[in-house]
């Protein structure tokens, strides 16, 4: 035995047998997939049989308990850790059966139906036992701050003297790789401010990436980093085979009465495999030297001994007893106080109910900018919706997102429900989603940026789409309308990424009646996120046809004018400028419609006929919007839009300027119709104008 | 040295430039410029090595205004020291065509050096920058020929301290031991939504430390110019790590308003721009003045580096008679050309070559161009066993007393930091020595870099993502892996070319057009999965953006079909043919944008009328209907499988693709089928 490999003794205490097995079924799981990232797994064996076995409260039975600690993998590529945890542990889903189809092949079965798996390449979150999606770096690290700010809201809601109900811990592992990327930075940072003492963050510190030593990469202090940040730090100098030193360590975590714990975990990747220590050591299979280093004389593999099921067994008793004590708290809970019992059943089973608040909503007689209209529909909705729990990313005054500085939370009130996320786009979107994956619907998170730096958060959003978390997005200032800070500040192309992103709304309204048309849909639909794409400047007129009932139906239309040979559609800040041109095409006897179209997403959703109701028998179908029309050709035959970045000037300048103002769009469509009607081409495809 | 009454005018006329600027436009950020006018002064004044004249001398000290809001600072500057930018350019601020955006952004203004105002995005394009002169320090110096040894100086604020990004950079830095940056923080405790203690509470200067960096603190940064020089003279001696100066300012210093978010992002009220002045000594009635001995002291110094720029041309001239071939290879790079014949350096292929993976074959193009085009900058955030980015003898870059590497090094290990990597390029090809950075990542986690990759594309900048493991034929890692949506981001992107090759000649022509498009960013997608060479592809082919790989006379359907698909879609051909009597062609489209620029005639050949177009690729169909009449694709997010299964599962198969080839033969069936490129008129731009 080389001394860097494990004990060989015949009896082991509990905690060592156990690392052991779970060292060998990780081994085993990918020699049968012959892949899969092991190493880090093995590594954090020990870390593992601390937290699962002795530290978290948690009930394999009813993985949905609602006041369970959470554990978010957020190095999610060692979802094999995770899967075998949940294996060992009792959890019904998990079996070994799945188990053994980690990473492998799954071709259909004689039914001629595809397998499916619970034991993804990463961890999904429709997984029983699997709290977020994770595997792009950092992200799992936000969604675990979002969790433990969750935690702490809810319980400084609603706990009580005498009556603690909502107590749920969060613990995080993370690699190296997280620990660098900016969101995790960002999340942590935060963190350390709001002092999130419910929180512990468990570094699986093997100074190993893919690429090789983490020395090639960083040379940092990390330690001091996280005290700089205002965390509290925990050393464990044996992480690769002392479980008593982890749980000491987490009995530290515990203590902290005012921040976060960083336990900074020594371990060696791949602990006792021939690849031991080694950048090779991060995916891969294993040699029969390395299966039968944890085998213990087992020749079949996939096996716990004995002493470790039974050593795991009592996790299902424990959980049962623990969910019981739990409904016994809160019986006693509802008993003294059933108003607030009342409140919190309907947060644990996400009751929302706001379409007849918004329906009876009043739009102002003067046009106002959607994004400040905006801004009164969300005021009106925080002071009726107590799951809103709302941010933004420091422009909370140009996004008008309203006076809520009597519901900031910081680490004093933590019962407030707006959070200054700080000029962290990326973290705000990604903890938006650990608030909404605490509970089903327990939370509805909003953010607020500006449109342009949503590309920032981008990744956190798309984790939302993928996981199917319901996020509402507020991003104003949205064109080049936005003005005179410039084409750094103006998207042209940030549409297109949205658009194409699947399982999110983007919607566009145009003005306050589609504004509350756009928080219909994003509240009705039940688990997508969605993007509020909102101008910066008023419409410089009203249009008395705009519905908020029809922006469900993605685009109706606002000027109908029979026979009429072309229809524009178009929405946001540019309907104003359609209508407009429409209004002097009629007058120069091109007879024109208009067609307002918030969300093209749900418009395809519509049925056959009522589309085609929509966009008519017009010969040109023309749509009008400040960005590079990537998406349009879906439904138009013809595009005005933009097809270089924007430029510094007053917004009005700006559409002008590019053509997009009415004057523009009339002289577009009136050159392309003559043109066209004088060549009289048959099935015209699409094309952008100038 | 001791600081006069003239050192405090000048102070004072870069902060009421601000003010009458901000309050003209209506607009802006007074703030910060007022706050920082001190710093400014002494830095530019007495640190700074520029020549007003020629904002392009090679050896000049950079400089970064990160928090880019705050860019009247800077125009009062440039305009102060004589670049050209005018008294009435300061009065247009703001204003639509000035040289005076809103934002200070590099194609525009003399003596800009990166476009700013994204936050976080300038503070990473400065370690670029410092990472630049070290690697043509190292590169180009000899003894006695200390050519590259400039400084590069970064402002940043408190949101770019908060941005991941910058944390990032940081990290990066303090690991790189770049001694030759000097990162101001302007402590001034105001965020746009008021006190940073609202969400910002952290100890920003231990912070740096543990990042490795040195730290000083200037306490009274609105008075103290001695206290301010002594710490950048401080910095500048500590050559072994980077120096953050923390300066704590007062915004505003001088509005009635100062110390409070009302001076952060709007102008200052009429009142309160006389009050200014009267302070300062300034007239309150009248607005862009400066005081000719402000004018006289800063063209002082500006003669002076006119001087040192002169001085350095000469030493280049001595060191050229010395070193002629290193002497000759500089004035090459400094010209901005490509070394003659590089391209022929390029790999070619034949359906006789194996079948590989793209992103080999974009490592056998490194391979062979390296050392022919020895400005080329590899990289990777941590995945180069993955994205194949590293020819074999690589040198790291790697400050030399690691071990691992040198300054001359031409490969940067970017660690798990896709933001700042993509930032970092932006940085390297800002220091305009033709430097040309490759960095690679999954094509997925390019969009955690998208902030930056997008102000590549808006500063017209050559940088190349290598971006692997390109669809669902990146297989197990599943759907958080696989991109969907992103190609259609960066295609709608303005200014930045995507390529996504199908075989060896496909690849080596996108690298020939990356290379040569010296104002353009390119993305790179390449495959995980091997992929076979095709019959009719070459590189002069594929650098037309589009032409057919399968052409048959009497075709009933064109495929259209990019990168790992065009393979697939030959076989579709095949079985179309063997099973249905059916004529398919095939287009292979490694690039939309270089397409996009061909002329009708070409592209009528490409997509000739009469004949149904259906295209083909493993991510999202939007943006396909311009270029098709139908469109396959995948509108949802991936799976997690072997890559073959997932291909299967979404039908991107001979089969699958056949099937809908005959649905959209049978749909166009009996009319009148008019190519897609066929427009009633042609474009005028």
């Amino acid at each position: 035995m080389n001394g860097n490999g494990p004990n060989p003794r015949n009896t082991l205490s509990n905690n060592d047998q156990a690392i052991r097995d779970l060292r060998k079924i990780i081994i085993d799981c990918c020699r049968q997939c012959g892949g899969g990232h092991g190493g880090s797994a093995i590594g954090m064996v020990p870390l593992a049989v601390a937290l699962w076995r002795h530290t978290m409260k948690f009930n394999p039975s009813n993985p949905e308990w609602f006041n369970r600690d959470r554990f978010v993998l957020s190095n999610g590529h060692v979802a094999i850790l995770l899967y075998t945890m949940l294996y060992a542990s009792g959890y019904p889903n998990m079996t070994l059966d799945e188990l053994k189809l980690y990473a492998s092949a799954k071709e259909p079965g004689k039914d001629g139906q595809w397998k499916s798996t619970l034991c993804h390449g990463h961890p999904e979150r429709e997984v029983a036992g699997v709290e977020v999606t994770t595997g792009p770096l950092g992200q799992g690290i936000a969604n675990a701050v979002g969790l433990a700010i969750a935690s702490k809201n809810l319980g400084a809601q609603f706990n009580k003297p005498g009556h603690q109900i909502i107590t749920s811990k969060v613990y995080c592992t993370t690699g190296d790789g997280c620990l660098q990327e900016g969101v995790a930075q960002e999340a942590m940072a935060l963190a350390g401010h709001l002092g999130l003492n419910n929180l512990v963050l468990c570094y699986d510190n093997n100074q190993v990436t893919c690429d090789g030593p983490l020395s090639w990469i960083v040379s940092e202090d990390t330690n001091g980093k996280m005290r700089a940040m205002g965390w509290n730090v925990v050393d464990v100098w044996d992480g690769d085979s002392s479980v008593d030193e982890i749980l000491a360590a987490l009995k530290l975590a515990q203590m902290s009465t005012s921040k976060p714990t960083f336990l900074n975990i020594r371990t060696t990747i791949g602990y006792g495999t021939a690849t031991a220590g080694t950048a090779k050591s991060h995916h891969g299979t294993y040699s029969d030297e390395d299966a039968a280093l944890y085998a213990n004389g087992d020749a079949q593999p996939h096996t716990l001994s004995n002493q470790t099921r039974e050593f795991f067994s009592q996790l299902k008793e424990q959980g049962k007893t623990v969910e019981a004590e739990w409904d016994s708290r809160l019986s006693s809970y509802a008993h003294s106080y059933p108003k607030d019992a009342e409140k919190l059943r309907q947060r644990m089973t996400g009751q929302l109910d706001v379409q007849d608040l918004l329906r009876q909503l009043t739009t102002p007689s003067e046009p106002q900018a959607t994004r400040q209209y905006n801004g009164f529909v969300f005021n009106a909705l925080m002071d009726k919706v107590p799951q809103m729990l709302a941010g933004g990313a420091d422009l909370w005054n140009s996004n008008q997102m309203g006076d809520q500085s009597n519901r900031i939370l910081s680490r004093d009130h933590f019962d407030g429900r707006v959070i200054r996320y700080g000029i962290r786009e990326h973290a705000m979107a990604a903890i938006s989603n650990g608030l909404a994956a605490f509970g089903p619907g327990t939370f509805l998170p909003v953010t607020a940026t500006f449109l342009m730096f949503y590309l920032y958060a981008a990744p956190g959003v798309r984790m939302g789409a993928l996981s199917n978390l319901k996020v509402i997005h507020i991003a104003t200032h949205d064109s080049i309308g936005e003005g005179q800070n410039g084409p750094t500040h103006q998207p042209v192309e940030v549409d297109s990424l949205f658009r194409a992103m699947p399982n999110l709304l983007y919607i566009r309204p145009a003005d306050e009646e589609e504004v509350i048309g756009a928080w219909m849909c994003a509240l009705a639909s039940p688990d997508q996120p969605s993007i509020l794409s909102l101008a910066r400047d008023p419409p410089g007129v009203r249009l008395f046809t705009t519905s908020r009932d029809k922006v469900a139906r993605g685009g109706y239309v606002v000027v109908e004018n029979e026979n009429a040979p072309v229809t524009l559609v178009s929405c946001g800040s540019e309907l104003q400028f359609a209508y407009d041109a429409a209004l002097k095409l009629s007058t120069l006897g091109i007879l024109t419609r208009v067609v307002s179209m918030p969300c093209i997403s749900l418009f395809e959703k519509q049925p056959e006929d009522y589309q085609s109701m929509v966009l008519s028998t017009s010969r040109h179908i023309i749509s009008v919007e400040a960005y590079v029309s990537t998406v349009w050709a879906r439904i138009c035959t013809a595009s005005i839009s933009m097809d270089s970045f924007g430029y510094s000037g007053a917004g009005a300048a700006n559409f002008k300027r590019f053509g997009l103002d009415g004057d523009g769009i009339a002289r577009k469509v009136q050159d392309y119709v003559r043109a066209v009607d004088s060549s009289r081409t048959p099935m015209r495809r699409w094309v952008r104008l100038r | 040295m001791p600081y006069t009454d003239l050192d405090q005018l000048a102070v004072n006329t870069i902060r009421v430039l601000a003010v009458d600027a901000t309050f003209k436009a209506n607009s802006g950020h007074p703030g910060a410029p007022m706050g920082m006018a001190p710093v400014a002064h002494v830095l530019f004044n007495n640190f700074m090595s520029f020549n007003p004249k020629n904002p392009d001398w090679a050896n000049r000290d950079r400089f970064v205004l990160s928090n880019g809001h705050g860019c009247m600072l800077q125009y009062a500057l440039l305009h102060l020291f004589g670049y050209k930018v005018s008294l009435d350019d300061l009065k247009n601020f703001r204003q639509l065509d000035s040289i005076t955006p809103g934002h200070p952004e590099a194609h525009d203004t003399p003596g800009i050096e990166v476009t700013t105002g994204p936050l976080g995005q300038g503070f990473s394009n400065a370690v670029g920058l410092a990472i630049a002169q070290a690697q043509v320090g190292g590169t180009f110096n000899k003894p006695g020929f200390n050519l590259f040894n400039n400084y590069t100086y970064t402002f940043f604020g408190d949101g770019c301290a908060m941005e991941g990004i910058a944390s990032e950079a940081a990290s990066m830095a303090g690991h790189l031991k770049l001694g030759n940056l000097i990162a101001i923080y302007d402590d001034n405790h105001i965020s746009i939504d008021g006190d940073t203690k609202c969400a910002f509470t952290e100890d920003v200067t231990k912070r740096f430390e543990a990042y490795g960096w040195h730290t000083v603190w200037v306490k009274d940064g609105d008075h103290d110019l001695a206290g301010i020089e002594a710490a950048i003279k401080e910095a500048k001696s500590v050559t072994d790590k980077p120096t953050m100066i923390r300066l704590t300012t007062t915004i505003g210093f001088g509005s009635k308003l100062q110390g409070t978010g009302g001076v952060h992002g709007n102008p200052l009220k009429a009142d309160d721009c006389q009050h200014v002045k009267s302070l300062f000594g300034f007239d309150p009635n009248q607005s862009f003045v400066v005081p000719q001995q402000v004018y006289d002291l800063y063209a002082k110094h500006a003669a002076e580096g006119a001087a040192k720029e002169q001085a350095w041309n000469q030493l280049v001239q001595k060191y050229a008679a010395e070193h002629p071939a290193e002497g000759a290879e500089l004035t090459r790079r400094l010209s901005g050309k490509l070394p003659e014949g590089w391209e022929k350096s390029l790999p070619t292929y034949t359906p006789a070559d194996s079948a590989v993976a793209t992103r080999k074959l974009s490592e056998a193009v490194l391979e062979k161009i390296h050392s022919v085009v020895p400005e080329l900058l590899s990289g990777s955030a941590d995945l180069t066993g993955s994205n194949n980015t590293r020819w074999k003898n690589a040198v790291d870059f790697q400050p030399p007393d690691l071990g691992i590497g040198n300054w001359a090094g031409r490969y940067l290990r970017y660690g798990v930091r896709e933001h700042a990597m993509a930032a970092v390029m932006n940085g390297l090809t800002a220091y305009g020595v033709g430097l040309i950075p490759a960095g690679g990542t999954f094509l997925n986690f390019v969009s955690y870099a998208a902030g930056a990759v997008r102000l590549s594309a808006l500063s017209r900048v050559r940088t190349i993502f290598v971006a692997t493991h390109d669809s669902i034929g990146l297989g197990e890692d599943g759907p958080t892996h696989q991109p969907i949506e992103t190609l259609a981001h960066f295609r709608a992107l303005p200014n930045c070319m995507v390529w996504r090759p199908a075989d060896g000649n496909e690849t080596s022509a996108a690298y020939y057009s990356a290379i040569t498009s010296k104002h353009t960013p390119s993305i790179l997608a390449l495959t995980r999965q091997n992929l076979p060479h095709l019959e009719l592809s070459s590189i002069e082919s594929a650098l037309k953006g589009a032409y057919p790989v399968v052409e048959v006379a009497n075709a009933d359907v064109t495929l259209i079909s990019t990168g790992s698909e065009v393979s697939i879609c030959i076989e579709a051909a095949t079985y179309l043919k063997e099973k249905h009597g059916v004529n398919a062609r095939v287009v292979s489209v490694p690039c939309f944008e270089v397409f996009d620029a061909q002329d009708k005639a070409y592209k009528l050949k490409v997509l000739p009328d009469g004949i149904p177009v259906m295209s083909v690729e493993a991510l999202t169909t939007m943006g396909w209907e311009r270029y098709a009449h139908e469109q396959f694709g995948l509108n949802r997010f991936g799976a997690s499988g072997p890559y073959k299964e997932v291909y299967k599962k979404f039908e991107i198969t001979p089969e699958g693709i056949s099937k809908r080839a005959l649905a959209t033969i049978e749909f166009y069936k009996g009319h009148t089928v008019r190519s897609p490129i066929n427009r009633a008129f042609q474009h005028i731009l």
